[in-house]
């Protein structure tokens, strides 16, 4: 392929606008018991979650920064904003909204997609959830879908039950942070043998600078049951950066299924490190699709659980990294029991400058007999001031199973462009008829809209990168 | 390090190395490389790549560089049957007990402290020099301050030798065997198949053996290398070894790990010439409470444009034993059209042993001709099995059969019979056959 071909013109990112900041309440930058207080106070939350809050601070404070993966030492802890009430209460009709959030949500797109396919919307601007709603039907069959403040104190013992279970505040130390100053988020309960057939949606929305989203999110999926969770997420471009760490949890329980749908496309001044983790129970099925397009220095690997036979994990992901950005993404699955099965699938784009690590662990515990298990990791790499790399953990404990791991790298083919271009087909196009094959398994799982609005992304990431 | 200090002094090396007639540079590089190793910890869990290995208990105060008193010179007799093959160098304890004859003009096969004395134009350039470096780990460093005995192969320009050549080490108990160094440098176009084994019988548990191995190859050289590594139980072994291909040149090696109790073997395809290939096979069988740590990296260094490598990495597990396998391809920025392939299959024969397996990929290049790598784990296939057991096999017969088959692509590329029979008497003492 011609050099030139490869030159690409700064990526345009379509969500950077910002609106003037009006908030009921910002709380000092920079993080100490009295911030950690400050939140709980003004939620109103019971005994046992500001304790629970106290606690993780000291935890976050006693962890090191991972030593590994990727660059975090530019993160200036006391030059964030733990803490931003935009609005006063959460609104249920979206005429509530206050004026300018409205309008930030319009252009996102997001009452339309409402009105077209999702069971219910929660949208989080800042610390908090400033819509939800979700259809009728599914609440009378007792559906919960609502913001994790709310949840707190109208459902509080399904709430302790969980909180906390599956990603522990000792777990690392950006999970602690979240359980220091976590606000807003989503809770989910499906009752059992109730089927959701349409995805319920979160959107997530940085505007303030140097802002700190500490969503946390809550499923609990009774057996037999089914639910679909999509959430996006987009910020404005500022100078400085802001940080993203959420902690979501998630409980499948007997035969039932969750799958969860994440398209992150933060701005690329956004630190993203997440922990997602799920523990699947017997016979249920616990599935990640898992886009990262946007940020710039994503750390997340989904997680899942076997704790009973037959239980399932599939984790498909497709990471793309432009100028500046490092995406270290993968999937971890524990097969902690007999008869467990788990698929990855990773697809990573690297392009004008951009890092990707796939970085992912299976391991197979002693006793895990008749364990399945097949990863897939696949790298295009664009020019060479990118990097691709592919680190995959194998823990095996247990000789009664079948493993297999397979990766490639490749650049664009010659050949196949070649072959689409004398068909009539331009550079440019042929370039993203290859793209958009090589990540087909990723966009084949996404509801339609998404599919087309994350072909969409990276046409618009690819766009100038062909002369 | 603290525990060092009962191991010698400065001055007791310089004595010693004095005492012994070596020259003065390497008596200085002894030296040089000690003042670095007392500067050294031992790894720590901490640092990822030792992350999976125990090293308490481990007093690098006992490397024991002594000839053991009383060692007799002769073959021994566990080598009987190999030494009539080949061009044969025998070293017991560190001293050569036999050299090989009918070499062609200019090829040099001897002990390395002979060699120093002997050919220092052509030792002292390439020892720990180009290929693995004192300063590398406290292990290197020590083993450069200590080494005994060892190998010299050397392969003048056009050289080519048709009768492998063969390097068989023996240590009687802790002492100068353990310390053995192998250099093989091949000139310009030159060729020949080495061989090496390294046996003993049990030890003492934690007797340390540090070793080295390199292999430089000059413009299109070829070198075949197999490594047999067989210590009693006992026996904590921790051996580097690094390839330096030459352009154009090849060189295939293949690493056996079969004895010791705790074994950290480290080895490193260095690419770094146009047009360099280097395959690597990595064959493992551990049994009992064996824990077997292996590294197997290619590196594709940015002026190593055109380079091949691949590493195939195959083993088998039994009883508790525990095996670490990281793998990595490297393909650096500028090393283009370069081809970087993993494989890794393990096999586990029983309930309780545990497999890791890292294999890495880091490409920063986006020329890669092809890069990739494959892994899998598991137990014998039971429909196989149950074929062989249909046929009248036993079960340990048909696993037998099944485990031979598994090596049987490795051990084929060793072709002197005596040291075949060995292997495969290795793999059938380790099954209890």
């Amino acid at each position: 392929m011609a050099r030139e071909a490869l030159d690409f013109l700064p990526s345009e990112y379509k969500y950077g606008f910002r609106d003037p900041e009006k908030y009921v309440f910002k709380a000092r930058k920079g993080l100490d018991r009295e911030v950690v207080e400050q939140i709980s106070r003004m939620k109103g939350e019971p005994e046992w979650m500001r304790e629970f809050r106290l606690k993780s601070l000291e935890i976050f404070f006693s962890k090191p920064l991972p030593t590994w993966g990727a660059d975090l030492s530019q993160i200036n802890f006391n030059d964030i904003y733990y803490y931003v009430k935009p609005t006063e209460k959460n609104a249920r009709s979206w005429d509530e909204v206050p004026e300018e959030i409205k309008r930030t949500f319009d252009r996102l797109g997001i009452p339309e997609a409402e009105r077209k396919f999702l069971a219910g919307v929660s949208a989080q601007y800042e610390s908090e959830v400033v819509y939800h709603n979700i259809r009728k039907d599914l609440e009378e069959k007792g559906v919960i879908f609502m913001d994790m403040d709310s949840a707190v104190r109208e459902h509080p013992d399904l709430v302790r039950q969980y909180f906390g279970t599956v990603v522990p505040p000792t777990d690392n130390k950006f999970a602690a942070l979240n359980s220091a100053v976590w606000s807003g988020g989503s809770f989910i309960y499906v009752p059992p043998g109730v089927h959701v057939e349409i995805p319920l949606q979160a959107y997530f929305r940085i505007n303030a600078q140097n802002m700190g989203q500490f969503e946390r999110t809550l499923i609990i999926v009774d057996e037999g049951a089914f639910v679909h969770y999509v959430e996006g997420c987009t910020a404005p471009i500022y100078s400085t950066d802001s940080l993203h760490a959420a902690v979501v949890e998630i409980i499948v329980k007997r035969g039932a299924r969750c799958r969860y749908t994440t398209i992150q496309n933060w701005s690329h001044n956004v630190y993203n490190l997440v922990t997602k983790r799920a523990v699947a129970y017997a016979d249920a099925t616990m599935e990640w699709v898992d886009g990262n397009i946007g940020s710039k220095v994503t750390m997340k690997y989904p997680a899942v659980y076997l704790m009973e036979p037959g239980a399932r994990a599939d984790i498909i992901s497709v990471a793309f990294a432009g100028k500046g950005q490092h995406q270290d993404a993968g999937a971890k699955v524990l097969h902690l029991a007999p008869n467990t099965s788990s698929q990855i699938t990773s697809k990573s784009i690297c392009k004008d400058g951009g890092n990707t690590t796939y970085r992912g662990l299976v391991q197979v515990a002693k006793g895990a007999t008749g364990c399945k298990v097949k990863v897939n990791c696949d790298a295009l790499i664009f020019d060479d001031n990118s990097k691709t790399d592919t680190i995959p953990y194998m823990e095996i404990m247990e000789e009664d199973v079948a493993i297999e791991h397979e990766a490639t790298v490749s650049k664009v083919s010659e050949e196949q462009l070649f072959y689409l271009m004398s068909r009539g087909i331009s550079e440019q196009q042929a370039t993203q008829m290859i793209v958009q094959g090589f990540i087909e398994p990723f966009t084949k799982e996404l509801p339609m809209e998404y599919a087309v609005e994350l072909n969409r992304l990276i046409e618009l990431e690819m766009e100038g990168s062909v002369g | 390090m603290a525990q060092l200090t009962s191991l010698t002094s400065r001055a007791a090396l310089e004595a010693e190395a004095r005492r012994r007639g070596e020259p003065d540079w390497l008596r200085e590089f002894r030296l040089r490389a000690w003042d670095f190793a007392l500067g050294l910890d031992l790894p720590s869990r901490t640092d990822e790549k030792w992350r999976r290995t125990d090293l308490t208990g481990l007093d690098l105060g006992r490397v024991n560089p002594e000839v053991p008193a009383g060692a007799p010179q002769e073959v021994p007799e566990a080598f009987a049957p190999m030494v009539g093959e080949g061009k044969t160098l025998v070293l017991r304890n560190g001293v050569a007990v036999r050299a090989p004859e009918g070499l062609p003009a200019g090829v040099i096969v001897t002990d390395l402290e002979t060699a120093a004395r002997q050919y220092p134009d052509l030792v002292q350039p390439y020892l720990m020099t180009q290929a693995v470096r004192p300063e590398e780990s406290i292990f290197t460093a020590l083993h450069a301050a200590f080494f005994r005995g060892g190998a010299f192969v050397y392969l003048p320009r056009g050289a080519q030798v048709e009768e492998p050549i063969q390097i068989l080490t023996w240590a009687d108990g802790p002492g100068a065997g353990l310390l053995g160094h192998t250099l093989v440098v091949a000139e310009e176009g030159a060729s020949a198949r080495v061989v090496e084994y390294w046996a003993s019988p049990a030890m003492p548990e934690g007797t340390p053996h540090l070793g080295v191995v390199e292999i430089l190859t000059g413009p299109g050289a070829r070198i075949d290398y197999s490594g047999v590594q067989n210590w009693g139980p006992g026996v904590w072994s921790f051996t580097t070894r690094r390839t330096k291909v030459g352009r154009d040149a090849t060189v295939n090696w293949l690493l056996a790990e079969f004895g010791g109790e705790l074994v950290r073997s480290e080895q490193y395809t260095a690419l770094d010439q146009e047009g360099g290939e280097g395959n690597l096979k990595v064959l493992f069988f551990a049994s009992g409470n064996q824990h077997i740590d292996i590294v197997a990296e290619d590196l594709h260094y940015p002026t190593g444009r055109r380079t091949v490598g691949d590493i195939v990495g195959r083993g088998v597990l039994q009883d508790q034993s525990r095996v670490v396998f990281r793998g990595k391809g490297h393909i650096m920025r500028g090393a283009k059209g370069s081809t970087c392939f993993l494989r890794e299959n393990a096999l586990m024969l029983n309930r309780g042993c545990r497999a890791d397996s890292i294999p890495s990929l880091f490409i920063d290049d986006d020329q890669v001709e092809r890069a990739g790598h494959a892994a899998t784990s598991g137990k014998i296939d039971e429909d196989e099995l149950f074929y062989l057991m249909s046929r009248g096999l036993t079960r340990k017969q048909a696993t037998r059969l099944i485990v031979e088959g598994f090596f049987k692509p490795i051990l084929d590329t060793v072709e002197l019979p005596a040291l075949r029979r060995e292997l495969e008497s290795l793999v059938d003492r380790k099954l209890g056959l």
